[in-house]
């Protein structure tokens, strides 16, 4: 079995609390393994908690409670973060460097030499689209150009594990698009990448494996396909669409309704083989049989609602 | 931290003050006043600017501007040693370290912005790391903008003016000294309240309130000294004749307890002076020939053919006493090769100015005085100082003698370099085939000339340490002359530079501890 790159064990974190005050609960006591290669995706609302757990991770926040540990390693040590590269949600950078500065301080930052990095940072600018504004100073700018050249120097010294809070704020469709890609270029090499976004269409689109959080707590973490379940809805597209249809479905499933083409009907699997049947047996053409699953948003909302029920 | 990411903070800190206004401001400004050393020559009598293009003498500038020059030297020194401290410890000193902590306040604040913070302390380097590296950015560039000031104002004044004086470089040494206590605690308040203008205004009225309290606390030492106020902090009656009003005396002696507390506790940033004219006397020079510590009179090396002759013991008479009874013996100065008995010394007049006044009264009353003869009375005056001349006969026991006075003014006080030899006494250096060609009154006036020469040799040797020439005696008005005067490196601890330095190194570090403490605490 492969070592978790990221353990965590009831993991807490209180903010503002004194002798006077009870304080916010951040976090609280989750457990989480995280193990190595894949693209995760952090989901909640906003106060869940995925900003915390994040900096508890890289050391930017302590935690009251509870063990994290990164690379073998007790979160916030500096040794580990040389392995980990971090864009925070509305970040800013130095506005009196230029983006090529930006990016070769930060490597230098993460004990990548110049020689190396060299190399590397024309390789970025061009991976970001920045060609042309590399060598102006950050604050001429605009929010999309800060996110790319945020997105690069956060890159730069090639790191194991990621952790991208809201990557795809401020940027354009076709921004989006290119980091999309360098999101999966990083699993191809076999990184680590935590994308923490309220954007669920590209979660959806990136990740492998999610964790959705509320109220400081793990609801749930899995796969897209563990959660996004089957929702028993089937779609019938028939060739043509024959007028017959509602008397030979007539008894079966729920919640039916006439598309331009078939129609969607909610069904059970036994159901649905009797419904193939019964348009088999009257000669109606099939084309497509699609059964419908819930979407990220819904499974989401669902898991948020009962969760904070 | 590897070499490569202590490259990355001071390369940060490179770019980061070269993009700063406030810093270009100071430095067009340090450049200007560099310049101005190089347009302004100072020349034997006036002034002449743009090498050449205007001149005015310097009686004119200084009677217009009514200019308070430093006793003890020429006006042309004076001026120059005027104008340097003006720039260095006014201008530079106050005006410079405020622009200094203007242009540096931001640095912590700025560093804790949220979204900055974030991705500079999620690299692998300790907070406490980049603390430092703001620390030591700040001091580094300031210390930088002194040197180009102090050392760009030298080299101005060598090449514009032919004036060179080595130790007025270790001002810039004062400057970063002060600027780096200033600096630790306006990054502390910057770390607690992350608000660049809260850094700026409180560490302004901190370096403000310590000069004050430290000020206080001087001129309390100088009060103690004071006969009547010691018998109103021992409750004891006033001297008869003498009244007394004031506050109760237990609120005094609070207050003394409360300036002593914050003296001792507080970095001493008003000592930075003293201690830079410490070290630059420890580090430029070698023990010198002979010093008093009152008026700060040196004389580095005797001039060839005298040493000191401490056997001897004071003279009955002095020759200042003709004008005034206050005059100290300080040393004996013997001719080596004098195989007649010729008599040099040094004398002092604590609680007097002025030389020509001096000089006037003593050629008055030699005058009225039978069996003088020849009363002379002239000025003249070396590179570093000025003098009055006072030269005379007199018959002893059917010998003629000579008596040569060169005075010396400071602020509050005369030294005077004293000469009794015989008339027709011919000194070691004088030229003997010049004066065997001599004969008859031609032969009086070169032995008489090359007995001035000499003395005026030996008035060459003369200098005052910094601020000697305003500590003669104990009488004047200056708060601050009794801390002046004693502060050194073997003082007594509270006047001791080692104290001083360790306490304000103490609390710098103090302050940086602090500071660091918070920012690992910070939750980002």
């Amino acid at each position: 079995m492969v070592a978790p790159i990221i353990s965590v064990r009831g993991l807490s974190k209180v903010y503002g609390k004194n002798l006077f005050k009870p304080g916010f609960r951040a976090l609280d006591s989750i457990d989480l393994d995280i193990e190595p290669g894949s693209v995760f995706g952090l989901l909640g609302p906003n106060g869940a908690g995925k900003t915390t757990l994040l900096k508890i991770l890289i050391g930017l926040a302590h935690k009251t409670g509870g063990a994290a540990l990164v690379f073998g390693e007790p979160a916030g040590r500096s040794l580990p973060r040389q392995r980990i590269g971090y864009l925070p949600e509305a970040h800013r950078l130095p506005n009196y460097l230029t983006g090529r500065q930006v990016l070769a301080l930060y490597g230098m930052m993460c004990g990548r030499d110049r020689r190396w990095l060299s190399t590397r940072i024309p390789e970025w600018i061009e991976k970001v689209g920045m060609n042309q504004g590399a060598d102006r100073k950050i604050r001429e700018y605009s929010k999309g150009m800060q996110q790319r050249i945020g997105l690069a120097s956060a890159l730069i010294h090639e790191p194991e594990l990621i952790f991208l809070d809201e990557p795809t704020d401020g940027v354009d469709p076709v921004g989006r698009a290119a980091i999309r890609e360098i999101v999966l270029d990083l699993k191809r090499r076999g990184a680590t990448v935590f994308i923490n976004s309220h954007l669920l269409m590209e979660v959806e689109l990136i990740c492998d494996r999610v964790v959705i959080m509320a109220g400081g707590k793990v609801l749930r973490a899995g796969t897209i396909d563990e959660l996004t379940p089957r929702s028993g809805r089937v779609s019938f597209e028939l060739a043509p669409a024959d007028e017959r249809i509602d008397t030979l479905l007539q008894g079966l499933g729920t919640e039916y309704s006439r598309t331009p083409r078939g129609c969607d009907v909610l069904l059970s699997d036994s159901e649905l083989d009797i419904a193939i049947d019964r348009l088999r047996a009257a000669g109606v053409s099939i084309r497509a049989i699609e059964q419908r699953r819930l979407t990220l948003e819904q499974s989401f909302i669902d898991l948020v609602k009962g969760g904070t029920r | 931290m590897n070499a490569t990411m202590r490259r990355a903070l001071l390369l940060d800190s490179v770019y980061q003050v070269l993009d700063n206004r406030v810093f270009r401001i100071l430095l067009g400004t340090v450049l200007l006043l560099v310049f101005l050393t190089f347009a302004i020559g100072f020349r034997e009598e006036e002034i002449v600017l743009l090498f050449g293009w205007k001149s005015y003498p310097y009686e004119r500038i200084i009677d217009t501007f009514e200019l308070p020059l430093p006793a003890g030297f020429s006006e042309r020194e004076g001026l120059i040693r005027l104008l340097q401290k003006i720039f260095v410890d006014s201008v530079a000193g106050s005006l410079g370290i405020t622009f200094a902590i203007a242009a540096t306040a931001f640095f912590i604040p700025r560093m804790l912005e949220k979204g900055l913070a974030d991705g500079l302390f999620s690299k692998p380097i300790s907070r406490a790391s980049f603390y430092l590296a703001c620390y030591l950015t700040g001091v580094g560039f300031v210390g930088a903008l002194a040197v180009v000031l102090v050392c760009g104002m030298h080299v101005g004044l060598l090449v514009s003016s032919g004036y060179s004086d080595p130790g007025f470089l270790w001002g810039a040494l004062t400057l970063t000294y002060v600027f780096a206590i200033v600096h630790a605690v306006s990054m502390l308040i910057g770390v607690f309240t992350r608000s660049s203008v809260a850094a700026l205004l409180l560490a302004l009225l901190f370096f403000m309130v310590n000069g004050c309290i430290h000020g206080g606390w001087t001129a309390k030492e100088g009060a103690l000294q004071n006969e009547e106020f010691q018998r109103f902090l021992a409750d004891l009656p006033p001297e008869p004749g003498k009244e007394r009003e004031g506050p109760p005396v237990a609120l005094v002696d609070g207050l003394i307890t409360t300036l002593d507390v914050l003296h001792y506790v507080l970095p001493k940033t008003t000592e930075g002076e003293l201690i830079t004219e410490l070290l630059r006397v420890k580090i430029t020079r070698s023990e010198p020939d002979f010093f008093d510590p009152e008026s700060k009179l040196r004389i580095q090396k005797f001039a060839p053919g005298t040493r000191a002759d401490r056997e001897r013991p004071a003279p009955e008479v002095l020759d200042l006493s003709i004008a005034t009874s206050a005059a100290r013996f300080m040393t004996w100065l013997r001719v080596e090769e004098a195989e007649d008995d010729v008599r040099l010394w040094l004398e002092r007049a604590p609680g007097l100015s002025g030389g020509r006044s001096m000089s006037e009264a003593m050629e008055k009353r030699l005058r009225d005085k039978p069996g003088i003869g020849k009363v002379r009375r002239d000025r003249t005056g070396t590179r570093q100082l000025s003098a009055r001349t006072v030269q005379w006969e007199h018959a002893d026991d059917g010998e003629v003698h000579s008596r040569r006075v060169f005075v010396t003014s400071g602020d509050e006080g005369i030294v005077a370099l004293c000469l009794d030899a015989r008339a027709d006494w011919v000194p070691p250096d004088a030229d003997k085939s010049r004066l065997a060609e001599k004969s008859g009154a031609d032969l009086v006036q070169e032995i008489d000339a090359a007995q001035f020469e000499f003395l005026h040799e030996q008035f060459e040797t003369l200098e005052f340490d910094e601020g000697g020439n305003e500590l003669f005696g104990g009488g004047g008005n200056d708060p601050t002359r009794h801390v002046r005067q004693r502060f050194g490196w073997t003082a007594e601890w509270k006047y001791n530079a080692w104290f001083s330095i360790g306490s304000s190194v103490a609390f710098t570090a103090l302050m940086l501890l602090l500071g660091i403490w918070r920012m690992r605490r910070i939750d980002f």
